[in-house]
């Protein structure tokens, strides 16, 4: 994507005063990682960026405390999952649409540091960029061309909505979706003691640093059900059977809302596969309910709608 | 004392030690300390543990008694013979900051039990992660301070060098299964320099607890604090944060007090029971982290910095926010 395009809105934007501030993506003083970045005045759009390592949701800022000021209008920039996080946010009133002017990015995939390093040492990679199928990574010793599929995450790969929708601007043209996923679900033929082994081994590296909630757009209720001690849902206790808890919680409220965007397994420090369970529970959603989490901002949150011939042979 | 040992005979060691040893291991990509029983599952070849030792001396969450209507029973741990290996020399020197916090006003016998017959085995960082910067803190990848032994691997083989009469004992007391390590020396020193070398991250610290004390009010928390999403990992993930938190918890009529690690990025941290929160905001709490380790820790700790520089929470903040960066903001060179 074009940078200039994106700074040249932005600030078109803050001069006009359509915006007050804007979130975005710069990069880091050291090495080659980027991250959010708030730009409140015109002086600052230069920093944007965009690149295939700007992994983030930015949508989360809408949500975390302080709520926005009435009136004044937020920039987001926005990739195609995010984009649909932030559909679901407003689909659910968390925030109102017309509190934003959204900033629509089409995405080619976002790199998986783990991929990308296992080639090339992170304090040799400088930047990013996609070509068609390859992705260009300049490094301290020059360009390396790799194949697009071996750098990006794996829901990168099976995106089928990488072009974000319901945008004031798109930046750039759309991006193509691909087939959605057809993983093979090795959980489908676990049983339930192969399963339990599974998720236990990973739960039990858990420290509850609640970094998976914090980067979530949708987990962006006022009070958390892991904070309440009365009732105490989830003890403060640390073990497997605690951890579990927590991410059972975490898992069932996100189910039908989840867009997928895959942040919080990105954030995990010890690496537990998060997006795993809540693409499974978007896969029943779809299943049951014929229902895709933002994908349409009028559309009813899937919770709170009802039609008769729902399925309901699971209560029984 | 110098000595050395082949990775593959470690075994008989651990039989003869009889007592538990806890090592870095991995599970897929994760390497944490575990127990170890079989030398063969300790992993050599990583950076650094992603969580960090400090949880063997202060676990994450300590039963401190359990209770029912008749008894309270005390779980204070006993001070059995331990043998921590593989711990680095960064997270080797967070025990010995962590030592005074746990010992000065009160002696907390969780923590000093643990620490008092535990021996440290610490394996020399050679080749330091993107984000270290521990030589910015007085010390380096092959640092002794607060080992008993320094640990070099040397491929095939492990060479043990005696830092403390403890660590000269164990030698000793071990010395048949161990080789001289004649003409190993200097290809320790060639690491040694090498990986000093590979340091990449430096901050001027020395002058930032002063500095700080002015800062307080500065604006320039406003716009450093602005992307950070109030998760807990900077601080969880920290070996020198040592904050906790104490829960009873119950089940019909049995119960255990337990203490688990508290972050300060949690506003629940600082919440009065009246509603009022001193820390409201994302800002006041991420500031709060940074003035403790850099400010009132050596206010309070003999001028010493809450901080080892192990760049955990410049590896793991999911926002990438940088502490290197924020304390060259915030004065250090």
């Amino acid at each position: 994507m074009d940078q200039q395009l994106m700074r040249n809105k932005a600030r078109e934007l803050l001069e006009k005063g359509e915006i007050k501030y804007l979130f975005g993506y710069e990069r880091c003083d050291f090495g080659s990682k980027t991250r959010p970045v708030m730009i409140t005045s015109t002086d600052e759009v230069d920093k944007l960026i965009f690149s295939p390592l700007c992994k983030n949701n930015l949508s989360v800022y809408l949500t975390l405390e302080p709520p926005l000021k009435k009136g004044e209008k937020v920039g987001l920039v926005v990739k195609g999952c995010d984009g649909r996080a932030l559909n679901q946010v407003i689909q659910e009133n968390g925030i109102q649409r017309e509190a934003v002017v959204v900033l629509g990015v089409p995405c080619q995939g976002i790199i998986d540091p783990y991929r990308l390093h296992a080639k090339i040492p992170e304090e040799q990679v400088e930047e990013a960029r996609v070509e068609g199928e390859q992705m260009i990574i300049s490094t301290t010793s020059g360009d390396q061309t790799l194949s697009k599929d071996e750098l990006v995450f794996a829901e990168c790969m099976a995106c089928p909505f990488p072009t974000p929708t319901d945008v004031d601007h798109l930046l750039g043209a759309a991006v193509q979706g691909r087939p959605p996923p057809v993983i093979d679900d090795p959980f489908e033929t676990m049983s339930h003691d192969e399963r339990w082994d599974y998720w236990s081994g990973k739960f039990e590296e858990c420290v509850r640093c609640y970094a998976c909630r914090q980067v979530c757009p949708l987990c962006f209720c006022e009070e958390c059900a892991a904070d309440s001690l009365r009732p105490n849902w989830v003890r403060r206790s640390v073990n497997v059977s605690e951890n579990a808890a927590w991410h059972t919680l975490r898992a069932f409220h996100l189910a039908g809302r989840c867009a997928g965007c895959g942040e919080c397994q990105r954030v995990c420090p010890v690496d537990i596969p998060l997006h795993t369970l809540n693409r499974l529970l978007g896969i029943e959603a779809k299943k049951l309910y014929d229902y895709v989490a933002g994908v349409d901002p009028e559309a009813k949150p899937l919770l709170s709608s009802f039609k008769t011939e729902d399925e309901e042979g699971f209560i029984l | 004392m110098d000595a050395t040992i082949k990775k593959d005979g470690l075994g008989p060691l651990f039989d003869k030690l009889g007592y538990d040893i806890l090592a870095p291991v991995r599970n897929e990509r994760v390497v944490s300390f575990k127990k170890v029983e079989d030398p063969a599952d300790i992993a050599w070849d990583h950076s650094n543990a992603v969580t960090p030792p400090k949880k063997l001396l202060f676990p994450q969450t300590e039963v401190m008694y359990t209770f029912d209507p008749e008894t309270i029973t005390d779980k204070t741990p006993e001070p059995v013979p331990r043998l921590i290996l593989g711990i680095r020399p960064c997270d080797a020197r967070s025990y010995r900051i962590l030592d005074p916090v746990f010992s000065s006003d009160f002696e907390d016998p969780y923590y000093l039990n643990r620490r008092k017959n535990t021996l440290l085995a610490g394996l020399a960082c050679a080749e330091p992660g993107p984000n270290c910067f521990c030589t910015s803190l007085g010390a380096g990848p092959f640092d002794t301070e607060g080992l008993d032994l320094l640990v070099v691997d040397l491929g095939d083989d492990l060479f043990f060098r005696s830092v403390t009469e403890k660590g000269e004992a164990f030698l000793s007391d071990n010395q048949e299964l161990f080789t001289q390590a004649a003409g190993k020396e200097a290809r320790v020193e060639e690491l040694k320099a090498a990986a000093e070398q590979a340091i990449s991250r430096h901050v001027e610290t020395a002058d930032l607890p002063e500095k700080l004390k002015a800062l307080f009010d500065d604006p320039v928390w406003d716009e450093m604090c602005q992307t950070c999403v109030g998760c807990y990992v900077c601080t969880y993930m920290c070996p020198t944060c040592h904050c906790f938190d104490i829960q009873d918890e119950n089940m019909g009529d049995q119960g255990r007090r337990i203490r688990v690690w508290d972050s300060c990025a949690n506003p629940e941290y600082t919440l009065h029971a009246s509603g009022y929160n001193p820390r409201p905001g994302r800002k006041n709490r991420m500031r709060n982290r940074i003035l403790h380790k850099y400010q009132y820790h050596p206010e309070n700790h003999k001028g010493q910095i809450l901080c080892v520089g192990c760049g955990r929470c410049i590896d793991l903040c999911p926002v990438n926010n940088d502490l290197v960066e924020e304390l060259k903001i915030l004065g250090g060179v």
